[in-house]
């Protein structure tokens, strides 16, 4: 079971352009559990004890209970926080998807790093 | 009597059984799926069972009444028969029908609540101590 109060936090790059519109669109989505998503190069204000360095490194996500979830983990963890695509996260989750869906957030990382304004 | 009030008799008597016995199946291999559903709330579940087989019961005896009206009086006994299978051949077909949208409702209920309750699937890379 998880805690009721679980909340999740997305550290995204905020000097790139398709970051940010995920960010926005993420914070439309209907969701099962919380979500905020924060630039990481704002982490310290939030007080991140990650550095942001790393969060920029990878995509973080980091949930109330203290779980840190990197890369494609990230994407699947927050997937999962959405009413919408749920559904989606578990399948990604499975043996049999997890290449397939690693090659898809690999393209959409290649594309957030063409994106990126510095 | 003549040969075609013999055939709407047996055609109510056929439908009526049929309705009762397919809405008594549902009823009772229902319930064990919608307790699942409800998290063990068996109130709940018996609540809902139960307005699903009103509803059942009011589509199927709805249509076999409108259905029950013969294009033309029947002359003799093998017409009447004819007459009174083709009608409760409509009827079957209606109730499979019925009963197959049932069981895809129950999934969905089901399937949604599922997902409702499932856990992250992934495990955390690193853990922090929680922040609340």
């Amino acid at each position: 079971m998880e805690p009721d109060d679980l909340e999740l936090t997305v550290w995204f790059d905020g000097d790139c352009g398709l970051c940010t519109r995920v960010a926005r669109w993420l914070d439309r989505q209907p969701k099962f559990v919380p979500v905020r998503c924060i630039a990481a190069q704002r982490a310290d204000e939030h007080g991140c004890p990650i550095d942001a360095g790393a969060l920029l490194d990878k995509v973080t996500v980091t949930a109330s209970d203290g779980a840190v979830y990197r890369g494609n983990n990230a994407w699947i963890t927050v997937l999962w926080a959405l009413r919408d695509y749920r559904a989606w996260s578990l399948r990604f989750a499975r043996p049999g998807w997890r290449p397939l869906a690693e090659n898809l957030f690999a393209v959409v990382t290649g594309l957030a790093k063409m994106t990126k304004q510095k | 009597m003549d040969a075609t009030l013999y055939a709407y008799t047996a055609y109510v008597t056929f439908s009526v059984g049929l309705t009762v016995w397919v809405g008594r199946t549902l009823h009772k291999n229902g319930r064990a799926f919608l307790i699942d559903v409800f998290a063990a709330r068996e109130d709940l579940a018996d609540s809902v069972n139960h307005l699903l087989v009103v509803g059942f019961y009011l589509i199927n005896f709805g249509y076999m009444s409108l259905a029950l009206k013969l294009a033309h009086r029947v002359a003799g006994a093998t017409e009447a028969f004819e007459a009174v299978s083709h009608k409760v051949g409509l009827m079957l077909v209606v109730l499979g029908l019925m009963h197959f949208f049932n069981l895809y409702v129950f999934s969905r209920i089901r399937r949604h609540k599922r997902l409702q309750r499932a856990p992250r699937p992934v495990p955390p890379d690193a853990m922090l101590p929680a922040t609340e």
